[in-house]
């Protein structure tokens, strides 16, 4: 049996709401809520949806639901409601981002070191392997909770999985909260649920969920939706004296190799937000085009550390994020 | 509709009052019929009169401010006197995980002007 880590009070000095965080999915996540009684109630929901989501779609763990799908050698699985919506989620975000948040890098994030874990990985042996491209989201068929994956195809549901799984906790902590607001963080993907504070939820934007990795980039007030961002800056390991990161280009097989270091965008649903900010990246040269398109909130910081604002991102630290119009 | 109609002449008479003089059982039933009528008037006024009531409010609602949007199965409430105000981060959106680098120098301005551009160097295997 796995043992769940314990949260720890955070102490931000910030009256009438209280928060608190612990290690999570391979990374963090924080829950604030106000009002401070209520977070009894929200982080006992958050945990079950951690659990829930962690047995249906870690590629981690040798007992979830996606792990014994993969290595069951079979190609039609029937699956459960709550893989089906996370399967579902990610097809719909491939479809969207035109193949550029494409669940089936599982493959060659395996084959580049990124097997377990990122917290095992070390440096991992041998040269960088060939890889090319990934299979595409095409061949993966999921009609209800009916999927069909052909040989050789290995899901990784990261560019969708965080997002969804801090939109169904925010939504399961509110209800347990039954009054007041909630803000729920997995590893940097914020969604937010009920009312939030006065002006909003103050959320720092930077290269790493983690205070203190690296410097702090801008605060914004979010007061409906989620927040959600990808960098280039964490997850990077060596393989064959080559530095990788976890953001595969499903074109290549390789870690994208775009302008922008970090990718933050606004959405109604912190899904939506994390494949936008995950194909962003990908995209590369093709960013700005695509995410105008979107027109979703969007903070894009390249490798020398400008920065682009798309879309009604404030510019002034504090200001408040304006209500995406699509991704509900 | 007038309230007082009902009361001054058809009221029913209640209980251990004598019927009033020159009032036989033929007013009596007159008067139960016209009480009768008078209570569906008086159900139908009221049905009308929720109805616009609830036309009233569905055409504010329309037309008022929209609440926080919520994430979906959320509730999103009315804005509450006793919402705090919180002015430091609560949480931070970033990549997930630890970065395996660190500033090494600031030097100017950065895209927005308000914050120095950093360059990252690789400071080791340290992988979390």
């Amino acid at each position: 049996m796995m043992v769940e880590p314990r949260w720890a009070r955070v102490d931000l000095g910030a009256k009438g709401v209280a928060v608190a965080e612990r290690d999570a999915l391979g990374t963090d996540a924080r829950v604030a809520v106000w009002p401070p009684d209520a977070l009894p109630a929200a982080l006992a929901a958050v945990d079950a949806e951690l659990r829930r989501l962690d047995l249906q779609a870690s590629r981690f763990r040798g007992d979830s639901e996606i792990s014994l799908i993969q290595g069951s050698g079979r190609r039609a699985h029937k699956v459960s409601r709550g893989l089906a919506e996370a399967l579902r989620v990610a097809l719909a975000a491939a479809r969207w981002t035109d193949g550029m948040a494409d669940p089936t890098v599982g493959g060659a994030l395996s084959a580049l070191g990124y097997d377990r874990d990122f917290a095992s990985i070390g440096t991992p042996a041998g040269p960088l392997p060939a890889v090319g491209p990934v299979p595409g989201w095409r061949s993966v068929a999921l009609d209800g909770n009916r999927l069909r994956l052909p040989d050789g195809v290995c899901l990784d549901l990261g560019a969708t999985a965080k997002g969804l799984g801090a939109d169904r906790a925010a939504a399961a902590a509110r209800r347990a909260c039954r009054r007041g607001g909630v803000l729920v963080s997995l590893g940097g993907d914020i969604a937010i649920a009920g009312q939030p504070p006065a002006g909003g939820w103050p959320v720092a934007v930077a290269d790493s969920s983690r205070a203190g990795d690296t410097p702090p980039g801008q605060v914004v007030s979010v007061a409906a939706g989620a927040v959600a961002t990808s960098s280039t800056v964490c997850r990077q390991w060596l393989r064959g004296g080559v530095q990788l990161h976890h953001i595969v280009d499903p074109r290549t097989g390789y870690p994208a190799r775009g302008p922008w270091r970090t990718v933050s965008v606004a959405a109604r649903s912190c899904a939506v937000a994390n494949a936008a900010a995950t194909a962003a990246i990908v995209a590369g040269q093709d960013a700005r085009a695509w995410l105008t398109s979107t027109r979703l909130p969007a903070r894009l910081v390249n490798h020398d550390g400008a920065v682009l604002l798309l879309a009604g991102w404030p510019a002034a630290d504090g200001g408040q994020l304006p209500l995406a119009r699509r991704g509900s | 509709m007038n309230p007082q109609d009902q009361s001054a002449s058809g009221r029913l008479p209640g209980a251990g009052e004598p019927p009033s003089a020159g009032r036989g059982p033929g007013s009596r039933d007159r008067g139960i019929r016209y009480v009768r009528r008078l209570s569906n008037w008086t159900a139908a006024a009221l049905v009308a009169a929720t109805a616009v009531t609830a036309g009233y409010f569905a055409r504010t609602t329309g037309h008022a401010p929209r609440p926080a949007q919520t994430v979906a199965g959320a509730q999103s409430g009315v804005a509450s006197s006793r919402q705090p105000c919180v002015t430091v981060p609560v949480a931070t959106s970033g990549g997930s995980g630890v970065s395996t680098q660190l500033p090494v120098r600031t030097c100017g301005p950065a895209g927005t002007g308000s914050r120095p551009v950093v360059i990252y160097v690789k400071s080791g295997e340290r992988g979390d």
